[in-house]
């Protein structure tokens, strides 16, 4: 199925369509947000020559400010580049090496497979946040870090489904045709079945950006985030510690509220593609 | 059914042997200097000489790897916290079940509201208010739970006053005996925001899977027939349809069990629930890795508990599985 | 007046195509006691009319007009909770395939007990009592109440799904398809049992089914339909004795009679019309080795040919001579449907048109 036949479905189905407006108006933020922030997220802005600190939203700070006197609504936007910088980053990483190992084990089949789904198997036994939390305190804190992090384990399920996926293909009659016009294992893997795993591979993804996107905010609310950017886990961080669950509802509501909206956008998507992956779905 | 048990506990067992070698050489090969991972930096040259001796840090790794495995397997000892200058092990013995019992209580407060709320919206399918509903599901999946705590400790603890917003217990607590130390309205008190604050973070896949589930059985002739026998919409809902959609949804449970010991850490945290998650958090903050190491572990090995009970679980409803 | 009365019944389903016209214009009438046998191919209408009756129509069908009068009510604009007080206290529903409509959780004495207690207010003791009851009407051990469905024959699962039925000691009863999904002995039996019952309760009976040979068996009266309207309707000794819808004449040439000398089987060549494709025509003309230019231009309306009896055809006047030709297979290739499908047997058959008597549309 092409591209263009998938987006076509997917703005036919209600829910999908919000959810492509939604994300994408979060991808607009995140390119113009430099613009649209009225200030520099770590401004300290000053009131009556004293620092603004935990003032309630106004027209000259939208959404209020943190207890150092940052504008909480310039925070907010910034944050937009990091959750979707993390979420699309890790998304790929995690679909490339998934579907990769699945296709691999799923079309070789016997010790190659064993072996590969024996690694799985272990994965799986790993509980994701606690192992997540260890690897952020072992490595310096960055960008890269939170996503290798994030992606290490969840590559487990992407080659778990395409690998049944693949399995069930590969006894289709125009792979066995493939084998007997004697191509390659690479070019049948690569170039006929891999086609047809891809809306499967593209569902999975949209599951991991919703994943990654959360992953992140989660470590950088328990402190292990990148210093240098803003990300919105980062402001519930700063705004937990600083007790503004007691004192500034303004500062602890937005970012929560930017997470919950990009995620339900993107699990609207994710709905759509489901029901193209499964035309079972779709006949409801 | 004891082949199929023994040859769960083998498995178990083995994973638990390649989880303690990851986690050796994660310690060992990721940080800039792995025998800051080992000893406390601040102990002073003499202390730092003799620890090294002791962990045997200058020996080659094989023999670290099996003075670890000794250490772990046979005296269960994890080393000692850097923070509290105490066997890791003593810290979080006693958090171990209160963990249990966050994810637990969780589970089922979840799968119990998805089946009815799941049931419902396959009922009203096609109307505004299943589109409503599917939405709400999502969006406490989207929603990160630390987040909704926040929200939550903001409005029921600090804004109404109706719960705690924090801890297991209010301080200067005696009672002796195992029972009442947990059966108690304080307790029960302190239990309610952070249980369902957890529940809504795994409602969705409850409520979805019973939708799903119950849109297959609403088409079966029986329904059609409860219909033309004038039973009320309810009766039909769930003594009829509901009823036969529950397996897939039960089983569900029982294989998420291992999940939620796992994903109980940041509801843990902000609620300053005293369990394995809250301190692996912690430790990990003051970078006190022995700690984090051991509760990492612990919760891992938890982890492979629930599983094979929910294999149990899981046979015992369905008992193909078993001879697989 | 009659129990049940149907006038001018239209029924269409929503497709995302556009709309299919399961029911056009069908009316009938029902006095008390009487059993009507409503048949016809798969297709025709009469799941869809059955369904319309018990007010169990899928989310996106819809009656576009017409009514159903039931003791002089219309149930047409009745809601849930109006229809409900009805249900099973005056009219029940005998559904087709007894184990898939059987829930497979539950015992049957269960099944059977939950519609007294819950319209009667009894308690469930009084309510197994009652079921100990039915099952001696229809012929059952009273200990296999405690049976799940899976484990009874599907005989016994037939007679269960009656005795429910008759839980409330209803008016009305509709049974549809009763007997397909069983052999024939069986077949037999149960019929035998419902019409036992029937008479005894004095119950109203409306019987769906595809087999004509049942209408004969139990049925006073019979509504031939096609393509979702009336081909035929009037009482079964009528409409045996003399057929006067060629499609009614088919269907009696297809099914075996013992009484009857032998003779061969014959099968109407060709397939009932789609339905979301309304043509200005009647519906059984290609089929129809009969047919006349007009039977293609505009549809017949019902017209009545003896006191209780009407077909909708317009050649009613040679109605005679189709039945006679109706029962020479030769005939049955005339129609242009079987002559699309089979072109090669039509050419050798000239003697067999002479006989016809009438110019299949030439």
């Amino acid at each position: 199925m092409s591209l263009g036949q998938v987006l076509q479905l997917l703005i036919r189905d209600r829910l999908a369509l919000a959810g492509i407006i939604i994300v994408g108006t979060f991808v607009l933020v995140a390119i113009f947000a430099p613009w649209i922030a009225p200030y520099d997220p770590d401004q300290i802005h000053r009131v009556d020559g004293r620092v603004a600190r935990l003032l309630p939203p106004s027209s000259q700070f939208w959404l209020g400010t943190t207890n150092l006197g940052r504008d909480v609504f310039s925070q907010v936007v910034m944050g937009t580049r990091i959750a979707l910088e993390v979420g699309l980053l890790a998304a790929f990483m995690v679909t490339f090496v998934g579907t990769n190992v699945g296709l691999i084990a799923g079309y070789f089949g016997g010790r190659i497979d064993a072996f590969l789904m024996r690694i799985v198997d272990i994965l799986y036994g790993i509980p994701f946040t606690p192992f997540v939390i260890l690897l952020v305190s072992l490595l310096e804190p960055s960008i890269w870090n939170v996503v290798i992090a994030v992606s290490l384990l969840t590559w487990r399920t992407v080659a778990r489904i395409c690998r049944a996926q693949v399995l069930s293909l590969a006894e289709r009659p125009f792979v066995k045709a493939a084998r007997v016009a004697g191509a390659s294992h690479w070019r049948i893997m690569y170039r006929h079945i891999l086609p047809n795993i891809l809306p499967l591979a593209l569902l999975e993804m949209s599951f991991v950006v919703a994943w990654a996107i959360i992953a992140e905010a989660s470590v950088s609310f328990i402190g292990f985030g990148d210093p240098r950017a803003i990300s919105w886990g980062k402001i519930l961080h700063s705004a937990f510690i600083a007790g503004a669950v007691r004192t500034a509802p303004w500062w602890v509501a937005p970012p929560g509220v930017a997470i919950v909206l990009l995620v339900l956008g993107v699990h609207f998507i994710t709905r759509g593609l489901e029901s193209i992956v499964n035309p079972r779905l779709r006949g409801e | 059914m004891l082949a199929f048990m023994a040859r769960r506990l083998l498995e178990a067992a083995i994973s638990l042997f390649v989880l303690l070698t990851i986690v050796f050489f994660v310690f060992r090969l990721l940080p800039a200097n792995p025998v800051d991972a080992m000893v406390d930096a601040s102990l002073g040259p003499e202390a730092i000489a003799r620890l090294y001796a002791e962990f045997g840090l200058d020996q080659p790794l094989w023999r670290q790897y099996v003075l670890y495995l000794k250490n772990i397997l046979t005296k269960g000892d994890f080393g000692m916290s850097f923070f509290f200058r105490q066997p890791a092990v003593d810290i979080l013995a006693d958090k171990i079940i209160n963990t249990l019992i966050l994810a637990i209580t969780s589970l089922v407060i979840a799968y119990a509201l998805g089946i009815i709320w799941g049931a419902l919206l396959a009922w009203h399918r096609g109307t505004p208010f299943e589109t409503a509903g599917i939405t709400a599901a999502l969006a406490f999946k989207a929603a990160p739970e630390f987040w909704v705590g926040m929200i939550f400790v903001m409005i029921f603890a600090y804004g109404l006053g109706w719960f705690p917003h924090s801890g297991m217990r209010e301080p200067g607590y005696e009672e002796t005996s195992l029972f009442l130390k947990y059966f108690n309205l304080d307790f029960l008190r302190h239990l309610v925001l952070p249980a369902t604050v957890a529940a809504l973070g795994s409602i969705a896949t409850p409520t979805l899977l019973m939708r799903n589930t119950m849109l297959e059985v609403m088409h079966e002739d029986f329904v059609e027939l409860a219909k033309a026998k004038g039973l009320s919409t309810a009766r039909i809902i769930y003594l009829h349809a509901a009823r036969n959609a529950l397996l897939p949804v039960v089983t569900s449970l029982a294989t998420n069990l291992g999940r939620a010991v796992g994903g109980m850490v940041l509801v843990e945290y902000v609620f300053s629930w005293p369990g394995l998650g809250r301190e692996i958090v912690l430790a990990a903050t003051r970078y006190d890795y022995p700690v984090a190491q051991a509760a990492f572990l612990m919760i891992a090995a938890m982890v492979m508990l629930m599983n094979i009970v929910a294999d149990l679980l899981y046979g015992y409803l369905d008992p193909r599985i078993v001879y697989k | 007046m009659p129990l049940l009365e149907v006038a001018d019944l239209r029924v269409q389903y929503q497709l995302p195509g556009g709309f299919l016209r399961a029911v056009e214009s069908v009316s009938f009438a029902l006095e008390k006691g009487e059993t009507m046998g409503i048949v016809g191919e798969s297709g025709c209408g009469k799941s869809t009319l059955m369904k319309a009756l018990l007010k169990l129509l899928p989310a996106n069908a819809r009656v576009t007009g017409g009514s159903i009068r039931y003791k002089g009510q219309d149930l047409v604009p009745l809601r849930d909770d109006e229809m409900r007080r009805l249900r099973w206290k005056e009219i029940a529903y005998v559904p087709q395939s007894a184990l898939n409509a059987l829930n497979p959780v539950y015992r049957i004495g269960d099944q059977i007990a939950e519609a007294i207690v819950v319209h009667q207010g009894k308690s469930r003791q009084e309510a197994w009592e009652r079921a100990k009851t039915l099952f001696q009407w229809v012929g059952l051990e009273a200990k296999r109440l405690h049976a799940y469905p899976h484990q009874l024959s599907g005989g016994m699962r037939q007679r269960s799904m009656i005795a429910m039925a008759l839980a409330l000691e209803p008016e009305l009863l509709v049974a549809d398809e009763p007997t397909t999904a069983l052999d024939v002995v069986v077949q037999d039996r149960i019929l035998q049992r419902l019409m036992m019952l029937q008479k005894q309760l004095q119950l109203s009976l409306v019987l769906v089914t595809h087999d004509i040979s049942v209408v004969a068996k139990v049925c006073d009266r019979a509504l031939v339909m096609y393509a979702g309207r009336v081909a035929e309707l009037g009482s079964t000794r009528q409409i045996f004795k003399a057929p006067f819808h060629p499609y009614t004449i088919g269907l009696l040439n297809a099914f075996p009679n013992v009484k009857t000398e032998a003779r061969e089987l014959i099968s109407i060549p060709g397939y009932p019309p789609d339905l979301s494709k309304p043509v200005q025509a009647c519906a059984f003309a290609l089929r129809c080795p009969f047919a006349a230019e007009v039977c293609h231009q505009v549809a017949p309306a019902p017209v009545e040919v003896e006191p209780g009896h009407v077909a909708a055809c317009h050649r009613l006047d040679q109605a005679e001579a189709f039945r006679d030709a109706g029962r020479r297979r030769r005939t049955w290739e005339q129609s242009l449907a079987a002559r699309s499908l089979a072109p090669m047997a039509t050419q050798s058959a000239p003697s067999a048109r002479k006989a016809v008597g009438g110019d299949p549309g030439e």
